[in-house]
C-alpha cells in the first residue's frame, strides 16, 4: 500500500495528498471522459454528459457520506467527525443529482444511462484501487498466496493484519470484477437490442459482485442486520431495482424521453 | 448564476489555503455549490445563447476546490477516523496473541507504533 503521494509545506503548515483523493480524481476525470465519449457515439451532446457525470459526482460525495452517517448515526452522535463513504450512497445520490438535471433540461434519459453505466464501472474500478492503496475495506484473514499483509500504521486494514497476517485484497478482486463488466457494458452498448437496459445490466452485474465480495469483507465498524450487512442489503435492493428498469425498458410503459435538441429519437 | 459560482468558486480556493479544519470544510462546500452554480448556469447561457465565459470560469474553480479539497481533506479525516475506530480491534487481536511469546512482543510494538501514529494523525488534522 502506498498511502501518501507526497508532503509539501506551505504557509508554516505541512500537507499532505493522499492516495485515495488522487485516485477519486483520476476515478471522476476516467469516468467523465469516457461518459462523454459514449454518449456523442450515441449522438448526443458530450457537454450535457459532462454535466451530468460533474453533478452525479458531486451528489454521490453527499449521498455516500451521508449514507454513512445514517448507518452509524449512534457512533457519530457520540464521537462527532468527518464520516466515512458508502458506495451505494453514492450510487443513489449521484441519480437523484443526475436525474433530477436530466429532467430539468429534458434531455435523452436512456441514452444517458447506457453512456452512465460502463463509465461508472470503469471510475469505480479505479476507485477501488485507491481504497487498497490507503488499506481500507479490507478482506479477511487468509493463507492464499496472494493475500497482502499491512504493515502499515496509517491503514486501517494494520489492525487485523498487525503486520503479521495476510488479508484477502478485496478491493482489488471488485476492481478487477468492474473492469470486466465496464468491457461487458461497451460490448452489451454494441448491440441494438439491449439499448436502454445498459444501466439496469451493470446495477444487476455490480449487485452480485458485491453480494459476493462482501462474503470476503473484514472491516466489522460497517451496518449490520440479521444475517446480512447494510451493503448486501442495498445490493438485494439493486437487483430488484435492476429487474425494474428491464420490465420499464421492455415497453411496457410510455417512452419518457422527450425529442431532444439534438434530435435524438430512439426506436 | 455566473457571477456566484465565479464568486463561490474563488471563495473556495481561498478557503483551501487558509490551514484551518473549518475552513477547509467550507471551502468543499463553497467549491461543490460554485460547481452546481456554474454547471447550471453554463446550459442555462448555452440555450439561450448568451456568453457562457463567467459560468465556465466559475465551474473550473469549483471543479479545482473540491477535487483539492478531496485530496487533501477527506483522505485524510478518512484515515484518522479509521485508525481510531480500530484501535480497540487491535487490542482484541493483540489479547488473543498473548498466548505466543513471538506474537506477543511484535503486537506490542505494534501496538506502541498505532498510537504514536494515531497521536500525529489527530495533531495533523487539528
Amino acid at each position: 500500500m502506498h498511502p501518501e503521494v507526497f508532503q509539501f509545506h506551505f504557509l508554516g503548515q505541512q500537507r499532505i495528498f493522499y492516495s485515495y483523493g488522487l485516485m477519486l480524481i483520476l476515478a471522476g476525470c476516467c469516468g467523465t471522459l469516457m461518459m462523454a465519449y459514449l454518449a456523442r457515439r450515441s449522438g448526443a451532446d458530450a457537454w450535457d454528459a459532462i454535466y451530468v457525470a460533474l453533478l452525479a459526482i458531486v451528489g454521490g460525495l453527499v449521498g455516500a457520506l451521508g449514507l454513512d452517517v445514517l448507518v452509524n448515526y449512534r457512533l457519530y452522535w457520540q464521537q462527532p467527525q468527518f464520516p466515512g463513504m458508502v458506495f451505494f450512497g453514492g450510487l443513489m445520490g449521484g441519480a437523484a443529482a443526475s436525474l433530477a438535471f436530466i429532467r430539468h433540461f429534458r434531455l435523452p434519459l436512456r441514452v444517458l444511462m447506457d453512456a452512465a453505466a460502463p463509465a461508472l464501472a470503469l471510475g469505480h474500478a479505479v476507485g477501488r484501487v485507491g481504497c487498497f492503496l490507503g488499506g481500507c475495506c479490507y478482506g479477511q484473514v487468509t493463507k492464499h498466496p496472494w493475500a497482502v499483509v499491512y504493515n502499515d500504521m496509517r491503514a486501517p486494514a494494520t489492525a487485523l493484519s498487525q503486520g503479521l497476517e495476510g488479508l484477502h485484497p478485496v478491493q482489488l478482486y471488485e476492481a478487477s470484477g468492474l473492469l470486466a463488466i465496464c468491457i461487458g457494458l461497451l460490448v452489451c452498448g454494441r448491440l441494438s437490442r439491449l439499448k436502454g437496459s445498459i444501466f439496469a445490466i451493470y446495477l444487476l452485474a455490480y449487485a452480485g459482485l458485491r453480494l459476493f465480495t462482501e462474503t470476503l469483507r473484514a472491516d466489522p465498524e460497517r451496518g449490520r442486520w440479521l444475517m446480512f450487512s447494510t451493503s448486501q442489503w442495498i445490493a438485494i435492493s439493486a437487483v430488484c431495482a435492476g429487474l425494474l428498469l428491464l420490465w420499464w425498458n421492455s415497453g411496457t410503459r410510455k417512452r419518457l424521453d422527450p425529442p431532444s435538441a439534438g434530435g435524438i429519437r430512439e426506436g | 448564476m455566473g457571477v456566484a459560482a465565479l464568486v463561490l468558486g474563488i471563495l473556495g480556493l481561498i478557503l483551501l489555503i487558509i490551514p484551518v479544519y473549518v475552513t477547509q470544510i467550507l471551502g468543499l462546500c463553497l467549491g461543490v455549490v460554485a460547481l452546481i452554480l456554474g454547471i447550471i448556469g453554463r446550459k442555462q447561457a448555452s440555450e439561450e445563447g448568451k456568453p457562457t465565459g463567467m459560468s465556465t470560469a466559475g465551474m473550473v474553480l469549483g471543479i479545482i476546490a473540491t477535487a483539492l479539497n478531496a485530496l487533501a481533506f477527506i483522505a485524510c479525516q478518512l484515515c484518522i477516523n479509521e485508525v481510531g475506530n480500530n484501535m480497540s480491534q487491535a487490542i482484541e487481536q493483540a489479547q488473543k496473541a498473548n498466548q505466543d511469546p513471538k506474537a506477543k512482543e511484535a503486537t506490542r510494538k505494534m501496538l506502541q507504533k498505532m498510537q504514536e501514529a494515531l497521536r500525529e494523525a489527530q495533531k495533523k488534522g487539528e
